[in-house]
Order: C-alpha cells, then structure tokens, then sequence
C-alpha cells in the first residue's frame, strides 16, 4: 500500500515530463518515446484491480487533457491494465518474487522484464496508433511505426530502471 | 439477487473493464463536437497555462530564427510602406472625384424627394378632384354608377411604380481584416488530427471559426476558445478544408479544396480541380476568400506533382510553410464576415 501513494503523485509527474518534453523529442523523425508506460508496468502484482483500472484510466484522461484527443489515451491505458494480471501471471514464475514487490528489472531480471515490458508496450502502441491513425493506404508504414515506437519506449523504460537500480544499491 | 451480486463480485474486473474501456471508446468516437468543446474548453484554461508558462522559458532558445523571421517580415513592410506613398499621391487625385460623387448622391436624394413631394401633391389633388366628381356624378347617375365611374378613373393611375426613380448601382464593396498577434504554445503534426494551443482567448477577442495565417501560409481554423487561450484546429487535421485556388502560367484561376489525409506534414492534397486545367509542376495555390475567414491571395503551397482523370484532376502540393517551426502567428478576425454567413443562410 506504501507503493501505492508514490504512485498516485507520480502519475502528474510523468504526464508533464511526456507532454512537455517527450512530445518535443522525435527519434526516427517521428516517433515519441511514452514513459509514462512505466507506471502501469511496475505497479505490484498485489495492486487491487479496480485500483489498476482506475489508475490507468486517470493517467490516461490527464494525458488526453494535455494531448486534446479526449479518449485516446485512457482507452489505451485502460486495455493494458485489464492485460496484465494475466500477462504477470504466465510470465513470472510463482514465488519467484514477493507479491508486494514492484515489477521491477531488478527483480525480475532482465531476460523476464524485457519479455513482459515488450509485450505491454506493443499491446498498447498496437491499440493506441491503429485508433488515432488507422488507414487501410498506410498500414505497413503504421506497423513500421508501431514497432518502432515500441523499441524506442522500452529502451528509455530500461535507462530509467537502470537510475532506479543504481540509486537503491 | 444473492447471485447477480455473487456475479458482480466475481467478475468485477472484467464487468469494470469493460463499463470503463466503451465510456473511454465513446468519448473518442463520439467526441467531435459537444463533449470534446465544452470539456476541452473548460480544463483548457489550466493545460494551456502550464504550456503557456513552458513555452515562455523554451523561447529563447529559438529568439534568433524568431529575429531573423521578424527581420525579413520588417522588410516587406517597409516596401508595402513604401508603396503605400505611391497610392497616396493616387489617393489624392481620388478624393475629390469620392467628394464629387457624394455631392452627387445629395442632389439625387433631394431630387427623390422633391419627386415624392410632388407625387404626393399630384394625388392629393387628384382625389380632391374624384370626390367633386363623385359628388357630381351621384346628382347626375345615381349611387352604383358613380362608383363603377371612380373605380375606372382610379385603375389608370394604378401603377405608380413609374414615379420611383431609376436605380443606379452605387455600391462600394470591400472587405476589412483586423489582425491578432498570437503565439504558439502547442503544436503537434504527426498525428492524424493536429491541433494547436495559442495564448490569446476570448479576452482579446478570439472568437470559434477565426482563421490564424503567417506570412507564407494558413495556420487553421479557432475550434474552442477559453478565456485566455484558444485551441486551433490544424490545417494537418482529417476534418480540416481551406477552399484554395490553383492560379495557372497563365493566370487562369481554378477554385478547389485543400485537404491533409497525407502522413507529411509538408504536403496536402487538392481532388476537385476540372480537368481542363492547366497545371505544371511549380504553380501556386492561393487562398481565395470564398470562406471569407482568409483574405483572398495568401500563397500556400506550390505543385509537386499531379495525376488526371476524366474529370478531375488530383494535385499534391507542398506547402510553403513549415508546420514544425511556427511560432508567431496572426489570427484573423473578418470584420464582415457575419455579414456574409447571415446571408448564406438565408435562402
């Protein structure tokens, strides 16, 4: 429960950080890391589901405020958070860590948090790009992008989990 | 009831799920117009403060394009200036013919009235004188004759119409512009539906439907406003539409429809231009007022290539102005432009 406060303050926190700056940066030409992906991604395992929903969808509605698309952002979030109990449950071996835990790199170990934080981010790019952009002319270059955005999220989620890891130590 | 609650219970996850996803779903759907305009409008006040106060600390780190474009837009007034005292010598021979017309129009308006005065004795008159007729001819014929008499006389001065004084077209057509300084304080161009946040609202008389240009292009069109910020919906925007003319070698104007359904944000494409056109790679496309929110004659874009049908012919354009690096834009309040639209919707 101690998590869960950090994480009501730091669903602004990010919000700002994504539409202030990320928005800004375009690796690629046109692509926007979405860090704010983090969050839905280390919750707890033991978090309460309506709390994970409702989490997402706020985090999401703050976002759209900002981004000016009202529904696009939460509706996403919202589709990730129902996903991951189960994903967490196939993917991390039972007692292999506390349920209190946060999924973090540390630990899961890497081989585990890349297979789970890849599978979540590409859930939630496929479902947020094919409903903003979706266009039967521009498939292949929206799936190009879809990828993309993919690699580009996880690699800046991975540099933050790597400061979290060396702070802690 | 014990068991649609042991059901609620169970599945709450889900049932949550799926209540939260459609409400989210039908926020976007359905969005375009009155959810998205009254919500919008109401936290645009706090969003675009917070922009407007990140936009305030990142513009310096642009202040010598902004010069250098300030610069170069200087200079054009300068040579308009310059202009300008050429047309003031022509405005000088100008004004004593605008006097002479104005003299004119008094004397006209004097004669109209003179004539009315003098109609309006005419019939006076002539009543007067049907009623002695009438008094006469009910001695002489009796009541239902003397009547059938006066309606005779009466229908061959029916038409009056003759005494209204030949119309001549004394119209003086123009239309007026005011122009709002505004600056950009969000902007977006991958996505399929842009828009833009700048930081004059209804307090500087921002009004929906205004149009926003810079120097070398069109900005869009004011969808919401707050009281002190205004949401633009982008020229890159799916919903979006600016009626354009392609002005051809020889100077022969066709109107079509600028629309954005490309995934560059430097090109648009125009579908309803005839095909009889004639087109070459380089010609420009204007603005051309018909939707009175932009005055005719703002280049947009240039030809980059163009494909024929047998009836339409489809033309890519890029436009000549970066979306990406806009920064100072002008909003653009058409002072008769109600005129105009209270006169569309009449039938």
């Amino acid at each position: 429960m101690k998590h869960i406060y950090s994480y009501l303050w730091l669903a602004p926190l990010f919000v700002l950080l994504q539409v202030l700056f990320l928005n800004n940066i375009n690796f690629v030409s046109y692509i926007n890391p979405l860090v704010y992906l983090i969050l839905i991604i280390t919750l707890p395992q033991d978090t309460e589901k309506w709390f994970l929903i409702i989490y997402a969808f706020f985090l999401g509605v703050l976002l759209d405020l900002f981004e000016g698309n009202i529904g696009l952002n939460s509706s996403s979030l919202v589709f990730i958070s129902f996903f991951k109990p189960y994903l967490t449950k196939v993917l991390i071996p039972k007692n292999s860590i506390d349920e209190k835990d946060k999924l973090e790199l540390k630990k899961l170990g890497i081989k585990t948090f890349s297979i789970y934080a890849l599978i979540l981010i590409f859930i939630h790019n496929l479902f947020l790009f094919l409903l903003e952009k979706f266009s039967f002319s521009f498939i292949l270059p929206l799936l190009l992008e879809i990828i993309l955005s993919t690699i580009i999220t996880f690699i800046i989620i991975l540099i933050f989990q790597l400061f979290t890891f060396k702070t802690k130590e | 009831m014990r068991n649609l609650f042991r059901f609620v219970k169970i599945y709450h996850f889900v049932l949550l799920f799926i209540l939260i996803e459609s409400f989210s779903l039908f926020l976007y759907i359905s969005n375009h117009k009155f959810q998205q305009s009254k919500f919008l409008s109401f936290t645009q006040e706090y969003t675009g403060a917070i922009f407007n106060y990140y936009s305030d600390l990142t513009q310096y780190l642009s202040l010598k394009d902004e010069n250098d474009s300030l610069h170069k837009e200087n200079a054009g007034l300068h040579t308009l200036l310059s202009k300008e005292s050429e047309n003031q010598e022509l405005f000088s021979k100008y004004i004593p013919m605008l006097r002479n017309d104005l003299n004119n129009l008094e004397n006209k308006r004097k004669k109209i009235i003179s004539k009315y005065s003098e109609y309006f004795e005419y019939k006076k008159q002539y009543i007067e004188k049907m009623l002695e007729k009438y008094d006469d001819n009910l001695k002489e014929l009796g009541e239902e004759k003397a009547l059938e008499e006066n309606i005779r006389e009466a229908q061959k001065i029916k038409n009056f119409g003759k005494w209204l004084p030949e119309g001549e077209k004394d119209l003086i057509t123009f239309q007026l512009f005011d122009y709002i300084p505004a600056r950009v304080i969000k902007n977006s161009i991958f996505k399929k539906n842009n828009f833009i946040v700048l930081n004059k609202g209804e307090k500087d008389g921002v009004k929906s439907g205004m149009g926003v240009r810079v120097d070398n292009g069109v900005i869009g069109i004011v969808s919401t406003t707050s009281e002190n910020f205004s949401k633009v919906t982008s020229i890159l925007n799916q919903k979006s539409g600016i009626s354009v003319m392609h002005i051809s070698s020889d100077s022969i104007k066709q109107n079509g429809l600028l629309e954005w359904n490309t995934n560059n944000y430097m090109t648009a494409t125009i579908n309803d231009i005839p095909n009889h056109a004639n087109i070459q790679i380089g010609d420009t496309i204007q603005t051309n007022g018909y939707s009175s929110k932009f005055p005719v004659g703002i280049n947009i874009a240039k030809v980059i290539s163009y494909t024929k049908n047998d009836k339409l012919c489809k033309i890519n354009v890029q436009f000549l102005n970066d979306m990406n690096t806009i920064k100072n834009v002008y909003i653009i309040n058409s002072l008769m432009k109600e005129e105009i639209e209270k006169l569309e919707k009449e039938e």
